[in-house]
């Protein structure tokens, strides 16, 4: 389990890179990868590629951030989700919440 | 002709308390047994978000009494996991028993498993979540329900037993 950021060179668009498992255990380094921003960027990417598992408390991460984000009008875009993690996204309706890509 | 009987290929029982439950995640016990079955491990996914839903359960409401409400806001959400911690590290007393059966035959394509949980807490009222609510906790009962053949409480709700079937 292991969470990186990376800021686009415009400091527009911040992508958030989840490796393996992600449950509360990522809680702390999640968070931090967007709340220690001096200035918060227009547009998030969580890619998930790398994200074999999540469970409920990941689904809490993501809506927590769609928060920081401005709710409503947060632009998030989850990427890469593996088809398992898709129908977990489907299942509890973060897909209406989110755009999935990928 | 006889019934047809569903023969467990194996059985696998583990009981957690005190230090054991402080020093030891069975999930990724549970995952290593997961990845040892070629059949098995092409549902890992979804075998580890059920498992995980279970356990949390058990841990975090059965034992360890907490209360998923405060976790509407980040600090909250925080505040939650760390109270896990913290309250883990104080138990005094309490277990949590998992069994895991593996049925089918190798014969046919069919299998499923059957996965107990069980603490010694007192249980606790289950929620889900409205689907279409922004809340950032109460959809693991939902996940639950929808990847689980049957999900079945008893006891004082301490005791859930479900089925998975591969589909």
């Amino acid at each position: 389990m292991a969470i990186t950021a990376a800021l686009s060179a415009d400091k527009q668009e911040l992508t958030i890179r989840v490796e393996g498992r992600f449950d509360f255990s990522s809680l702390q380094a999640f968070r931090e990868t967007y709340e220690k921003l001096p200035q918060p960027p227009a547009r998030y990417v969580v890619d998930l590629e790398d994200s074999d598992y999540l469970d409920s408390s990941a689904l809490g991460m993501l809506l927590a951030l769609r928060d920081h984000a401005g709710g409503d009008t947060a632009k998030i875009v989850i990427r890469n989700a593996i088809p398992d993690v898709k129908k977990i996204l489907v299942i509890t309706k973060l897909d209406e919440l989110f755009n999935l890509e990928g | 002709m006889r019934a047809t009987q569903v023969e467990p290929i194996w059985r696998f029982q583990l009981k957690l308390e005190g230090d054991s439950l402080r020093a030891f995640d069975p999930l990724i016990l549970l995952n290593q047994m997961i990845a040892k079955s070629p059949v098995i491990y092409e549902k890992k996914s979804e075998l580890y978000t059920i498992l995980s839903e279970l356990y949390s359960n058990a841990l975090e409401h059965g034992l360890l009494r907490l209360e998923s409400g405060i976790k509407n806001t980040i600090s909250g959400m925080v505040a939650y996991y760390q109270a896990r911690i913290d309250r883990l590290k104080a138990l005094e007393q309490g277990s949590i028993y998992i069994e895991v059966q593996f049925e089918g035959t190798q014969l046919k394509s069919g299998w499923r498993l059957k996965i107990i949980f069980e603490d010694t807490g007192n249980g606790f009222e289950y929620q889900q979540q409205q689907p279409d609510s922004k809340n950032f906790f109460g959809r693991g009962m939902t996940l639950l329900y929808a990847l689980c053949d049957s999900v079945r409480f008893s006891g004082q709700g301490n005791r859930v037993e479900i089925i998975y079937t591969a589909s």
